[in-house]
């Protein structure tokens, strides 16, 4: 992004050694160092060490026979391979939109489009607020 | 002046170095700047975190197994320097634990200068 005028000005005096031919700089340019919280994550990671997983559990449910159940159980899953979910995300700086996209789309909520329904009401002009200090 | 992408990545890796801990907690007030730890801080969870790195970003992991906080709620969670400060405190939704789960609180920070 191009330098401002009073970017310019400044660099002028810094870098040249020159004082800018002005009576008033309007700000002084101010370099900082920020440390920001990027994302925020919780991942779940399920312990399968025995062959357990049944039709309809939550997390598994694959096609296999029972080896650590007792016998004549009709069983559906056997794996020993472990299942990850993510349980929490939460994104205080976004550097596309599919990271945004993310960050907001639920399967009740889609703001993608610019707009927002309620009912009989439509929201738009939804502007994302990012707080610095977010407590959640 | 500018701040150097070089300088970004040492302070990045001096928090690496001395940003060495994590913990959970089972407290659920607000989090607030003036906080000094977590609310109600579970010892048996202060655990060493394992980082990963990349350009002006620092990613720290803590990880819970299978052994450890079963039976708690879990709903807060910090980083700690090596001397003992807390650098963040998340307050989080209340996630159960048990021993049939793993847990991992993943924190991405990047360095940015201005």
């Amino acid at each position: 992004m191009a330098d401002s005028t009073a970017q310019k000005l400044q660099k002028t005096g810094d870098e040249v050694g020159d004082v800018p031919n002005v009576l008033l700089v309007p700000f002084a340019l101010k370099n900082s160092i920020k440390l920001k919280i990027k994302n925020f994550i919780v991942e779940q990671t399920d312990n399968s060490s025995s062959n357990s997983f049944l039709l309809g559990h939550p997390v598994n449910g694959i096609l296999g026979t029972a080896t650590a159940l007792g016998g004549s159980q009709i069983v559906l899953g056997s794996t020993t391979g472990s299942v990850t979910t993510e349980l929490l995300r939460r994104s205080y700086i976004w550097d596309t939109t599919d990271e945004l996209n993310k960050g907001i789309k639920s399967k009740n909520i889609d703001i993608s489009q610019g707009f927002m329904q309620l009912g009989n009401i439509t929201v738009k002009d939804i502007r994302l607020h990012h707080k610095e200090n977010e407590n959640f | 002046m500018v701040v150097l992408i070089e300088g970004l990545n040492k302070i990045r890796d001096l928090l690496e170095t001395n940003l060495t801990k994590g913990q959970n907690g089972t407290g659920t007030g607000t989090a607030n700047e003036s906080d000094t730890g977590l609310e109600v801080a579970l010892g048996s969870t202060l655990k060493t975190l394992t980082t990963n790195k990349a350009d002006k970003i620092l990613t720290t992991i803590q990880t819970l197994d299978t052994t450890e906080a079963n039976g708690l709620n879990l709903s807060e969670f910090e980083n700690q320097f090596s001397t003992g400060e807390s650098l963040i405190r998340f307050r989080h939704t209340a996630l159960s634990k048990d021993n049939t789960k793993e847990f991992r609180f993943i924190t991405v920070y990047e360095l940015e200068g201005e």
